[in-house]
């Protein structure tokens, strides 16, 4: 167990990492630390035709192809775009590519609406400037820079929050791979090493806010990530996630398949009913992603171990209904009807789990009102 | 067999075979069935030829094996009862489909109607090479012997028929539904029924699609093997899907069809002399697994016996397929045909190979020049020449890359060179990463979606069907003329004269004068004969014309479609009879005689019957119908249509051939089923006002011919004086009032009168509009009463509070507009008649009914009408007939040039005084000119033809 709250893959999964390295025989671009068929070993674990000693666990469910598509890329001249919904698991494929390919995930720039140009490149130690005068020594290089330095991935979290000028910037990068520094007069130019690469991810509800130049989408291969709706892997990355973050309070809980079929089918149903709603007010902000089913499902384990007798279908129902509830009063009117709609009518046809779940629904939504 | 290019199969085999099994014991069991299975079909007597659908390996190995062993009796896995069309397949363009087709089911489940199998033949089928293998050699016999089509629907689940389901999220063209809902046959499936199973497999190599897998470990490895290898390796594979990844009941399913081709193919061995290794079995590597069959093999003599068939009887034929129809019914996904098109024909150019094809049927090999004969090829010889494939495959994908770049670019994409190459170093490297010798198309697709995808253009279709596109595209097959029906030849033959034959592959828009042309005609009435018949697709689409009761066209212009999704359906249309009308008949009389027929459906048809027919017999036949349902009719509910209908019939026949016997049955019929119902549906709740206005509209402006056809006013007088005792609601009673002003129980002041009573009652004002609407619906049938009409709309408009009237202005409105060929025509008239012409005028007018009423009420024989509009102390209130008279009489010249026109003398006699009103039907013309000159060429008529009147007055005297 590290010390961390959260280690990034490449410490969590060090061992692995390393053991992955030590059987790995194939050929390995620029300078990879593993080969790609290996990457994809460690992000999608390990099948029996594979012929390896140990069982390497799978870590991000989706698409094989989709995982193929994105290290075929980073071994490619062009930067990746993982595009997605909420929730779909781009920054965590993301973290485990660059974790897996260069040994380091940290290299990342976080876009937002107040992100600027230095963020991307450099920015400058006003005191040493001030005291030295400018030079590499007292400039301060981006995590792009860093990466691009250290012949590592650079990563570029929800790239079109940016405005389009600062979104540009990595225009330059992608194409000539150097960093120009017009500030000094000698060794201004900052080349990337070997082994450089960006992955940025953007959210497919963005679309239309900051679109991408025409310019900088050509230096780019997009991988388009799509929401599971397959309940059996659905219900794999949720008991893997859910294990995973519970992991972090020390203990270990069973979630009974009985209710994690319950939160399942709800979610199906709340999907299906958001497709059938005529207008924004009648469907739910949230995008119904599998992240947030984790989330549901891990806030009503807390919930029911340190208030109650571990996880109950009412704790899950009221989980459930505070994670999804974010406009009042419009959520709590699309919520109400479909539980007593759907949820209601699940309760009195099939019984079990489902009785309590719409109690426990109930009783949320009256704290809403 | 061992070699190091089939080793991934055996992996993936022996990983499937150990994931379902405990433990060593029973993988080793596994296994050792396999190989005995492999063992029994290699040593079977009759040699078994397993194959894939689809699947170029199989051709290929198909068309060398035939070539080597030249077998003179050929055993298909196919349904016997389709043998008799294979003769006819040589006048098609592949691909098309066999197919049998049922409308009237015997033994089956209702619902299941109507039946239709269809069996998808492509030319790089190892089948159709089979197919045209026998044919083209007399001595070779072909001899389909899987359960007939009857049997597949025998052996359904009663709950679960195998319906072909339909994908939501598949964007279709309409070649993709060629097939409609027919139950699809294929001979060779090999995806696993056993979900687990396949999951697995897929999981292992890291796939989602099972065709890519096949591709990848069966096609890929086995096309270049030699022929052995190949049937031992589909043997295993066979073996292993059979035992392991088949669901309890689809192994019942197949095992009971073996059983079921076994006893056939005894039978046919046992009545030819053929020895058994002259003939060859060719079936689905399934099917070679002898799994609890009895009759398995020529060496054992267990026979199925076979049910009898179930009395349906079956209609056989073709019709046009493709390759978006064939992956939409088999659940393939898109463009995997084409892609296995584009191996095939890959594979016969690099191995010289010469496959068979009948005379017409696909595309003639036109690139091999010389046919050599067929190389027998070891696994050696294959992977010796790889290096000369791997330049070939380099050519190609290099090909691919830059063909989809200029295609995405056509197509709006942002694509530059640039992203040709990074399309073919991402397909490179997405090969390695998947363990492949060399990018396959799979590959290929996956590198341009990621390379090219950002967004795809609004209207234009994505990376990946642009891809599919370009690896083959879709091929639509076109049925040959001799192989049609006789319903299509005759299409054909009738449409000749606007150059449309069986060959004709594009759309074809003709222009039809009929004044220089009148030959055309009767195409004309073909092509309108097929829009009703097939509504909705593009066989045939008028882009200038239209169909109407008696309209004579002199151009049309039409959009005629006959080939692909449009042949297909004309090729149903061919299960229903020999010729377009008698289809037409027959759907004629299905809707006027079906169990839920309507006296509107009736009606409908004898439109449609005028219309397209010509029948005279069935014309009169449908009307007849149309007037026994008529008497069955409960309620109002279709009154409006079938007044419109019959309005229109009428009409029609008066100014044609007089009105038929049936017709006027109809209208004295509805006279008196009308009016015995009108006490019930002004009382009735469910009867709206515009069902209730339909009626009287009915009754009141065909008064004329049902009495002449026997029919008693009385009827109606008594049923409306009966209704005035149920009926309730205000909009009934506003339009009650109206037909009792009609019917003389009431005149225009005691109209009035009751109307300003609701609107002088404290309580019952804002019931007015109400009373309003419902008066103002029997100007549908009545237009003498607008003045009032009018005035009562002034007063509710002047009088009504805000509270009232507000919110009945937008319902006024929106009962008003449907009835803008009625009732609006006529109202607006009279406002333009009674409101100033313009502004300048408005400060001074006043309204006509700005003045109290007379407080007397009027004498019961007072006259109603033009006279009784003037309110008392009005002053001269305008009389329209007057003054229309008037006008009239001081500028003649409009008239007399009318005269002139109609052949009638302008002549203008005195005026007389006009009598009371009108005696009966005074709202069937009402508008009818009121002239002096009129009503005196009126009284000559009748002077010259007494007979009329003496017969009425005798009658009356009666």
């Amino acid at each position: 167990m590290s010390e961390q709250l959260r280690a990034p893959a490449e410490l969590k999964y060090a061992e692995e990492l390393e053991w992955l390295a030590s059987v790995d025989d194939g050929d390995k671009p620029f300078t990879w630390q593993l080969s790609p068929k290996m990457v994809r070993i460690f992000v999608l674990g390990s099948r029996s035709r594979d012929g390896l000693e140990r069982e390497i666990p799978q870590k991000w469910y989706g698409h094989p192809s989709l995982v193929e598509k994105a290290i075929v890329t980073l071994a490619s001249d062009r930067g990746l775009l993982l595009i997605g919904d909420p929730g779909t698991g781009k920054s965590w494929l993301a973290e485990l590519l660059a974790a897996a390919i260069c040994g380091r995930s940290t290299h990342v720039v976080q876009g937002t609406a107040g992100t600027t140009e230095d963020h991307i490149k450099y920015a400058w130690n006003v005191a040493e400037v001030i005291g030295k005068g400018q030079s590499r020594e007292s400039m301060i290089p981006s995590p792009i820079m860093t990466a691009m330095l250290a012949g590592e991935l650079g990563r570029f979290e929800e790239l079109t929050r940016c405005t389009s000028d600062v979104q540009d910037a990595l225009i330059s990068i992608l194409s000539e791979k150097y960093i120009m520094i017009p500030e000094l007069d000698g060794d201004n130019v900052a080349f990337a090493n070997p082994g450089f690469n960006i992955i940025a991810t953007a959210n497919s509800r963005d679309r239309g806010v900051n679109d991408l130049s025409s310019a900088l989408k050509r230096r780019f291969n997009f991988v388009q990530i799509p929401i599971v709706t397959n309940k059996r892997a659905e219900k794999q990355i949720i008991e893997f996630r859910v294990k995973d973050l519970l992991a972090r309070n020390q203990f270990d809980v069973e979630i009974p398949p009985a209710l994690l079929d319950v939160l399942l089918q709800t979610f199906a149903d709340l999907r299906v009913a958001s497709a059938n709603a005529n207008s924004d007010d009648e469907r739910l902000e949230s995008a119904l992603s599998t992240a947030e089913q984790i989330g549901v499902v891990e806030d009503a384990i807390l919930h029911g171990q340190f208030f109650g007798e571990g996880l109950s279908p009412e704790f899950l129902a009221t989980s459930l209904v505070g994670t999804l509830v974010r406009r009042i009063p419009e959520d709590v009117s699309v919520m109400n009807k479909f539980w007593h709609a759907v949820v209601a009518k699940r309760a009195k046809e099939e019984g079990g789990d489902w009785v309590g779940f719409l109690k426990g629904g109930k009783a949320a939504m009256e704290l809403h009102r | 067999m061992a070699d190091d290019a089939l080793d991934p199969l055996l992996d993936q085999l022996k990983a499937a075979a150990e994931a379902f099994s405990d433990d060593d014991e029973g993988v080793a069991k596994i296994l050792a069935t396999m190989a005995a299975d492999v063992q029994r079909a290699r040593s079977s007597i009759l040699p078994i030829f397993p194959v894939i659908h689809h699947s170029p390996a199989s051709a290929v190995h198909m068309v060398r094996y035939l070539r080597e062993r030249a077998p003179r009796l050929v055993f298909i896995e196919l349904c016997e009862d389709l043998r008799g069309l294979v003769g006819l397949l040589q006048n098609c363009t592949l691909p098309v489909a066999l197919q049998a087709f049922a409308g009237e089911i015997q033994g089956f489940p209702l619902e299941w109607s109507p039946l239709s199998v269809v069996a998808p033949i492509t030319e790089f089928s190892a089948e159709y090479q089979a197919i045209a293998y026998a044919l083209q050699d007399p001595e070779v016999e072909l001899i389909f012997v899987d359960r007939s089509v009857d049997h597949v629907f025998q052996w359904s689940d009663r709950d679960d028929p195998e319906l072909p389901e339909d994908d939501p999220d598949e964007e279709e063209d309409e070649e993709d539904r060629l097939h409609g809902a027919a139950v699809g046959i294929q001979i060779g499936d090999v995806v696993p029924t056993f979900a687990d199973f396949r999951d697995f497999l897929l999981q292992n190599a890291r796939m989602s699609r099972f065709e890519e897998w096949v591709d990848l470990y069966i096609e890929e490895p086995t096309i270049g093997a030699n022929t052995a290898t190949y049937r031992e390796i589909l043997f295993l594979v066979g073996s292993l899907f059979r035992r392991l990844g088949s669901t309890a009941h689809s192994r019942e399913a197949i095992r009971r069809r073996d059983r079921y081709m076994w006893t056939r193919i005894k039978e046919a061995m046992a009545e030819r002399e053929v020895p058994p290794e002259r003939a060859v079995f060719i079936c689905g590597a399934a099917h070679t697994v002898d799994d609890d069959c009895p009759e398995f093999g020529l060496e054992s003599d267990a026979r199925l016996e076979i049910s009898a068939p179930s009395g349906t009887r079956w209609l056989y034929g073709f019709i046009p397929s493709s390759y978006g129809a064939i992956e939409h019914q088999f659940g393939h996904a898109r463009g995997t045909v084409a892609l296995a098109e584009t191996r095939w024909r890959k594979a016969l150019e690099t191995w010289n190979l010469q496959p068979f094809t009948l005379k017409g049927a696909g595309k003639a090999p036109g690139r091999i020049k010389k046919a050599k004969p067929p190389v027998q090829l070891s696994l050696e010889m294959v992977l010796s020449q790889a290096p000369h494939l791997a330049d070939a495959d380099a050519e190609e994908l290099l090909g691919w890359c830059i063909g989809i770049v200029a295609s995405a670019r056509k197509n709006r994409y942002l694509a530059s060179t640039a992203d040709a190459i990074a399309i073919y170093e991402t397909s490179i490297l997405l090969a390695r990463i998947r363990s492949r010798r060399r990018p396959s198309p799979h590959d290929f697709i996956d590198a341009a979606e990621a390379c090219l995808e950002k967004g795809r253009p609004p209207g234009r279709r994505d990376v990946r069907q642009l891809c599919s596109k370009m690896l083959g595209g879709d091929r639509v097959g076109q049925v040959g003329y001799a192989s049609s029906p006789p319903l299509v030849q005759d299409i054909y033959d009738r449409l000749a004269i606007l150059r449309i034959t069986a060959k004709t592959r594009k759309n074809t828009r003709v222009l039809l004068d009929f004044s220089s042309e009148p030959e055309k005609r009767e195409a004309s009435k073909l092509l309108w004969r097929l829009n009703w018949l097939i509504p909705g697709s593009q066989v045939a689409h008028p882009i200038m014309g239209e169909l109407k009761l008696g309209m004579s066209p002199r151009q049309e212009s039409w959009d005629v479609k006959l080939h692909g999704a449009a042949q297909a359906a004309v090729m149903q249309l061919s299960f229903e009879g020999v010729t377009v009308e008698q289809v037409l008949e027959r759907r004629l009389s299905e809707s006027a005689f079906g169990a839920d027929a309507r006296t509107v459906t009736a009606l409908h048809a004898v439109e449609v019957s005028l219309m397209l027919l010509d029948s005279p017999r069935m014309t009169a036949t449908l009307g007849r119908r149309s007037v026994a349902l008529l008497t069955h009719e409960i309620g109002a509910k279709d009154a409006p249509e079938i007044f419109d209908r019959i309005q229109r019939l009428v009409h029609h026949y008066r100014a044609t051939t007089g009105t038929p016997e049936w017709l006027s049955d109809f209208v004295a019929t509805g006279y008196q089923h009308y009016s015995t119902q009108m006490p019930e549906g002004f009382g009735d709740r469910g009867t709206s006002p515009e069902e209730l206005a339909a009626t009287l509209s009915f009754v009141f402006t065909l008064e004329s011919l049902a009495l002449t056809m026997g029919c008693s006013r009385s009827q109606l007088v008594i049923a409306i004086e009966h209704a005035s005792t149920t009926a309730a609601e205000p909009e009934k009673l506003g339009l009650l009032w109206a037909a009792e002003w009609l019917v003389q129980l009431k005149d225009e002041d005691a109209v009035r009168r009751s109307f300003f009573q609701i609107l002088d009652h404290p309580l019952g004002r804002s019931a007015f509009p109400r009373y309003l609407s419902g008066f103002l619906q029997a100007l549908g049938f009545a237009p003498r009463i607008a003045p009032l009409g009018v005035e009562l709309l002034g007063r509710a408009f002047g009088e009504l509070p805000d509270a009232v009237l507000l919110p009945w202005i937008p319902s006024l409105l929106s009962e008003l507009r449907p009835r803008i060929h009625d009732v609006l025509p006529t109202l607006f008239t009279e406002v333009a008649r009674t409101l100033p012409p313009d502004l300048s005028q408005l400060d001074t007018w006043e309204a006509p009914w700005a003045h109290p009423i007379p407080t007397a009420a009027p004498g019961p024989d007072e006259p109603g009408g033009a006279e009784g509009v003037s309110p008392a102390g009005a002053g001269p209130a305008p009389q329209p007939a007057q003054a229309a008279a008037a006008l009239l009489a001081a500028q003649p010249a409009t008239l007399d040039s009318l005269a002139v026109l109609l052949g009638v003398p302008a002549s203008w006699p005195e005026p007389s005084r006009a009598p009371g009103g009108p005696a009966v039907g005074g709202a069937v013309a009402p508008s009818a000119p009121t002239t002096g000159g009129g009503r005196g060429a009126a009284a000559a008529l009748l002077a010259a033809h007494p007979a009329t009147l003496q017969a009425v007055c005798a009658l009356l005297a009666g």
